[in-house]
C-alpha cells in the first residue's frame, strides 16, 4: 500500500460547469468560496469523453473507465421486466466504483445523488440515490420516495424529511435568478416553474449532503449536482450578449438565471468546505463544459441527445488540500483521471485496467503509485448489489419525464417495443463512439453503417459515419453521406462546405479545399474547426504566416482548440520562433494531453531554447504515447549524448534508432543548377552507388548526365521509392526535401551557388536570354533557402553538409576531403572523387 | 463529523465560537438554504410558527 496523503476526500460534481462562465464571476468577486479554493489549490480544464452523456461520464469519473468497460451506455435502458425503457440503473454498471473499492478496504463513503446510483448500493456509509430529489407529485404530502433510494436504514426518516418540494419555493428564493420576476405572466410562461423545479432538487441534494456530513464519519464523500447543466440547457441562450433570435424582454427577464445558479453553488460550496474541515482534500469537477459565447446554438437538431451539441468538450477541475500544490494549474486532465488520482490520494493501488492516469503533477511531492492488474479480480465484499433489485416503475416514469423535458431523450410514447429498440440503438451509438476512441475503426464503421441504415435522418449517425469515412479515406462513401445530409432540413448547422473542403484537401486539391473552407466561413461556420483546416493546408503549403493567421482566428472563436494551439506552435517552429512555439504547444498539451505530435514538437522547440532536460522529457512523453518513432529516438540520443552527458540513455536511444531505421541514404540537394549533378558525379567516381533510372540523358546543360530518378520527382505524392535508395546517393531538389520519409537516416550534401549564377544557368538551360535576370524567381528561391535553413533545424534524422559550388571548382581537394569525411561510413575513393571535378564545366560565371 | 451547529435552528455558532441569532424571513432566503439541512429546518420552523400565529389571529 502506498502513502495515504488524504485523510478525507470530498468530490463535488457540478454537471456542465465551465470556466468560461465562472471566470467573469470570480473577477467580479461573486464566487468567493471557489476563489479561496483556487488560491490554495490546482485548477485546470478537464477533457470530457465521447459521447458526452452525463450518466456515462459520471460513471467514468467514479470508475476511471470508459463506457465499454463500465456498462452505463446512455440515459435510458431497455426495461427487462416490463418492456419499454427505464432510466439507466446502477445495476447495469459492470465494474466497481470508487466507493466499492473503499468498502472493500474498510473505509466509509457517502454518495449523494450520483448519476446513476439507484438503487443505492449497500456500502459502508450512506448512499442517497439519484431518485432522492425527483418530484413525482405536485402535492407535497403525497410525495413518494421509492424503495432503494437510501442505503442506510437509520438515516431514512431524517433524509426523507430533508427533501425540498418545488411548492415550497417562494418568489424571494427565485428573485436572485429572475430579478424581474413580477414581469412574468405565469399563465403563459412556465419557465419559472422549470427554475423552481431545478432549484428545489438542488436544495434537496444539498440538505441531504450537509446532514450526512454532520452526522456520519466518512473517508470519501461524492456529491452530484446537476442544476448548472440544467439551467444552462434552458437559459444560457438568454445571457448577454443577446442572441439574435431571443426577444429583448426574454433576454431582460432570464439573463441572470445561469449566473444566479453559479452563485448559489458557490454559497453551497462554502458550507460544504466548512463541514469538510481543513484537512479534507476537496475536488470539484464538471463532466463537460457549456458553450456560452458565439457557439451557443439557436436551434437544436431533432435527434436523441441533441442537447449534447451545446456541450463544450472541456469542463472545469479543481483540487485543493493537504499535499496538493498551491495556486497552480494542471494540464491535460481527463475525467478518466479522477478515480486513479483519488485512489492515489488514499495510497490505494490503481487498476491497470483503468483508462485514466494519476494526475502526478498536482502533488507537492512526487508520489509513488502502486498498481494492481484489476480491482475486478480481487475477491471479497465490495458493497455491491447481490442481485438486481426491482425498479420502481412509478418513479421511473417521473425520471423519464424529466429526461424528455430536458430534450435528452425522445418521448418514448406508448410503443414499448419501439422505445426499447431505440434505447438499444443509443447503446450501440455509445459503444461505437468508444470504438473510435480506442481506434477500433472497422468495428465502429460497421456499427455506424448499421445505425445509419436504420435511420438516415439522424444527424448524429450521418456525422459520425461521414467523419469515420473521411478518417478512413473512403471519400466516395463520405460524398454519399454528404449528399444525404443535404436532404435533412435541420442539418444546416453542420456547414457542409466544410466537409466538401476536407474531401478536396484529402484528394490533393488544396486550392479547391481552401475555397470550400472560405465558403463555409462565409456561411457562418466559424468555431467548427474551419480555420484549423485552413491552417493545416497553409502548413502543408509552407505558408506559415497564413497558417498563423488561420489558427489565430480559430482561437478567437474557440479558446480551447488544442489543434489551433498545436498548429500555431508548429507554424512558429518552422519560422524558428521557438519561445512562442513552446508556449503554444504547451497550451495544446494543456488541453489535450494525449495528442502525441504536440509533445514531439514541444521537444524540438525546447531543444532550440537549450532547455535540454525539458526537451528530453517532452520526447520521452511523446514516445510513451507514440512508441517506435525514429526521429524522437534520434533527438533523445543527441540530447543525452551531447548535452546531458547521460551515456546510458544515449545508448538506449541509439539502439532503438538502429532497430527502427529502415536505411541510410545520401541526398545531394540544392536549387536547380547549383551543382547537384556535379556532386553526384563526384560521388559516383568515389565508388558510391547512385540511385538513378538514367531516363534523362546527358545534354549540353549537363554533359555528364543528370543523375536523376523519375520516382524522386513524385516524392510529394509517393515517397516509398526512397527506401530503394538505401545505401545509395540520390539527387533531390531542395523543394522536395520536406517529403522525405521519416524512418530513414539522411546525410544531405546541400549545394550552394551564387544566385546570379544559378539564374543565369537556368535561363540558358531553358533557352532564354541569360542577360535577363528574373528577379521574382530569384526572390522566391532565396525565400526557399531561408525556409529550408529553418526546416533543417527541426530535423533529427538529417546530417547536413553545406558545400559551395565555387569552392569545389576553386579548391577541389579541400572540399572533396570535407565531403569524404562526411561520408566516411561509405568509404569513398578520394583521389577518384577529386578527378571528377571538371573546371571546364564551370561556365555560368556571374554576368 | 459533528459540527457545533447540530440542530440549533434559529441561531448558529460562528467558527470563533460566537453565538449569532438568525433573523429568518418567512419567505426564506437562498443563504439559509445554502447552509444546508440546518437552514432548511430553521426556515420550515419559522414558517410553521408564522402559520400558527396566523391561525391564532384568525381564531
Amino acid at each position: 500500500m502506498g502513502n495515504r496523503i488524504s485523510k478525507r476526500v470530498l468530490l463535488i460534481g457540478w454537471d456542465g460547469a465551465d470556466w468560461g462562465l465562472i471566470n467573469p464571476l470570480l473577477d467580479a468577486g461573486k464566487m468567493p468560496a471557489l476563489e479561496k479554493l483556487i488560491n490554495k489549490g490546482v485548477i485546470g480544464n478537464i477533457a470530457t469523453l465521447d459521447p458526452p452523456i452525463s450518466p456515462v461520464l459520471w460513471t467514468s469519473i467514479a470508475t476511471g473507465k470508459r463506457a465499454d468497460k463500465h456498462g452505463i451506455l446512455g440515459f435510458v435502458e431497455p426495461n427487462p421486466d416490463q418492456g419499454g425503457i427505464r432510466p439507466i440503473n446502477v445495476t447495469s454498471r459492470k465494474c466497481k466504483a470508487l466507493w466499492n473499492i473503499f468498502h472493500h478496504e474498510g473505509m466509509k463513503s457517502n454518495v449523494i445523488g450520483w448519476w446513476p446510483s439507484h438503487p443505492a448500493e449497500p456500502i459502508n456509509g450512506t448512499v442517497v440515490s439519484n431518485y432522492y430529489q425527483k418530484v413525482d407529485n405536485s402535492d407535497e404530502k403525497k410525495w413518494f420516495m421509492p424503495n432503494g433510494t437510501i442505503s442506510h436504514e437509520g438515516s431514512k426518516k431524517d433524509l426523507f424529511n430533508l427533501r425540498f418540494h418545488p411548492s415550497e419555493i417562494t418568489g424571494d428564493l427565485l428573485k436572485p435568478f429572475v430579478p424581474l420576476i413580477e414581469k412574468i405572466n405565469q399563465d403563459e410562461d412556465n419557465r419559472l416553474l422549470g427554475i423552481a423545479n431545478i432549484l428545489s432538487q438542488t436544495i434537496s441534494i444539498h440538505s441531504a449532503s450537509t446532514w450526512v456530513m454532520r452526522n456520519t464519519e466518512w473517508d470519501f464523500m461524492g456529491i452530484y449536482l446537476d442544476a448548472i447543466d440544467h439551467v444552462c440547457h434552458g437559459f444560457v441562450k438568454y445571457i448577454s450578449p443577446k442572441m439574435d433570435h431571443i426577444s429583448e424582454s426574454d433576454h431582460e427577464i432570464y439573463k441572470d438565471v445561469v449566473e444566479g445558479m453559479y452563485i448559489f453553488h458557490d454559497m453551497m460550496l462554502e458550507r460544504l468546505v466548512e463541514l469538510a474541515g481543513e484537512d479534507t482534500t476537496i475536488i470539484i469537477t464538471s463532466d463537460h463544459g457549456f458553450y456560452s459565447d458565439h457557439r451557443r446554438m439557436a436551434t437544436l437538431p431533432k435527434c436523441n441527445t441533441a442537447p449534447t451539441f451545446e456541450h463544450n468538450p472541456f469542463g472545469m477541475f479543481l483540487i485543493s488540500g493537504p499535499g496538493i500544490k498551491k495556486d497552480e494549474r494542471v494540464y491535460g486532465a481527463s475525467l478518466l483521471d479522477i478515480a486513479p488520482t483519488i485512489l492515489a490520494l488514499f495510497g490505494l493501488p490503481v487498476g491497470k485496467d483503468m483508462d485514466g492516469k494519476v494526475l502526478g503533477t498536482i502533488f507537492e511531492n512526487e508520489i509513488k503509485t502502486d498498481f494492481i492488474e484489476s480491482w475486478e479480480k480481487i475477491d471479497g465484499d465490495f458493497g455491491e448489489h447481490s442481485e438486481i433489485d426491482q425498479e420502481d416503475t412509478f418513479e421511473s416514469a417521473e425520471a423519464l419525464r424529466q429526461l424528455v423535458e430536458l430534450g435528452y431523450i425522445e418521448d418514448p410514447g406508448e410503443d414499448k417495443t419501439l422505445a426499447a429498440l431505440k434505447a438499444g440503438y443509443e447503446a450501440k451509438y455509445c459503444i461505437a463512439k468508444i470504438q473510435i476512441t480506442r481506434k477500433n475503426f472497422t468495428e465502429a464503421l460497421s456499427s455506424f453503417e448499421e445505425l445509419y441504415h436504420i435511420d438516415k435522418t439522424d444527424i448524429r449517425y450521418n456525422l459520425e459515419l461521414l467523419r469515420l469515412n473521411l478518417h478512413l479515406q473512403k471519400f466516395k462513401e463520405a460524398k454519399e453521406i454528404l449528399e444525404n445530409l443535404r436532404t435533412i432540413p435541420d442539418a444546416g448547422f453542420v456547414h457542409l462546405s466544410f466537409y466538401d473542403g476536407i474531401i478536396a484537401f484529402n484528394e490533393g486539391d488544396s486550392i479547391k479545399a481552401l475555397d470550400f473552407f472560405k465558403q463555409a466561413e462565409k456561411e457562418g461556420g466559424g468555431g467548427s474547426g474551419i480555420h484549423n483546416q485552413m491552417g493545416m493546408i497553409y502548413l502543408q503549403l509552407q505558408k506559415y504566416d497564413e497558417a498563423i493567421e488561420a489558427f489565430s482566428k480559430e482561437l478567437n472563436e474557440d479558446e480551447n482548440s488544442y489543434l489551433a494551439y498545436y498548429g500555431l506552435g508548429v507554424s512558429q517552429l518552422h519560422l524558428n520562433i521557438f519561445e512562442d512555439a513552446a508556449d503554444n504547444l504547451l497550451n495544446s498539451i494543456g488541453l489535450i494531453y494525449s495528442y502525441p505530435p504536440s509533445h514531439y514538437y514541444l521537444g524540438v522547440a525546447l531543444y532550440h531554447l537549450e532547455r535540454f532536460q525539458d526537451a528530453a522529457n517532452a520526447f520521452e512523453l511523446f514516445l510513451k504515447l507514440a512508441p517506435t518513432n525514429l526521429r524522437a529516438h534520434k533527438w533523445l540520443s543527441k540530447i543525452y549524448g551531447v548535452h546531458l552527458l547521460d551515456k546510458n540513455k544515449q545508448i538506449i536511444n541509439q539502439n532503438y534508432s538502429q532497430q527502427l531505421m529502415k536505411g541510410q541514404v545520401i541526398i545531394v540537394s540544392g536549387l536547380p543548377r547549383s551543382g547537384t549533378s556535379m556532386m553526384m558525379q563526384i560521388l559516383e567516381k568515389g565508388g558510391i552507388s547512385i540511385f538513378t533510372d538514367e531516363q534523362r540523358i546527358a545534354d549540353q546543360s549537363n554533359p555528364k548526365g543528370y543523375y536523376e530518378h523519375a520516382a524522386v520527382k513524385r516524392l510529394s505524392k509517393d515517397n516509398t521509392c526512397i527506401i530503394d535508395a538505401n545505401g545509395k546517393a540520390v539527387k533531390v531538389i531542395a523543394q522536395l526535401l520536406q517529403f522525405l520519409p521519416d524512418n530513414i537516416d539522411y546525410k544531405i550534401i546541400f549545394m550552394h551557388r551564387d544566385i546570379n549564377e544559378i539564374m543565369s544557368s537556368q535561363q540558358k538551360m531553358l533557352g532564354k536570354d541569360p542577360s535577363i535576370f528574373p528577379f521574382a524567381i530569384a526572390e522566391a528561391f532565396k525565400k526557399e533557402l531561408s525556409r529550408l535553413e529553418k526546416w533543417f533545424k527541426l530535423q533529427s534524422n538529417i546530417e547536413l553538409l553545406d558545400i559551395n559550388y565555387s569552392d569545389v571548382i576553386a579548391n577541389p581537394e579541400i572540399e572533396i576531403l570535407k565531403t569524404a569525411k562526411f561520408l566516411e561510413d561509405f568509404n569513398p575513393n578520394i583521389p577518384e572523387m577529386i578527378s571528377a571535378v571538371d573546371k571546364e564545366l564551370y561556365r555560368s560565371k556571374k554576368i | 463529523m459533528k459540527d457545533q451547529n447540530n440542530e440549533k435552528l434559529d441561531f448558529f455558532i460562528t467558527q470563533e465560537g460566537k453565538q449569532v441569532k438568525l433573523d429568518i424571513p418567512v419567505e426564506g432566503m437562498l443563504g439559509l438554504l445554502a447552509y444546508g439541512d440546518i437552514g432548511l429546518k430553521a426556515w420550515r420552523k419559522k414558517r410553521t410558527e408564522e402559520l400558527e400565529k396566523i391561525k391564532k389571529v384568525k381564531k
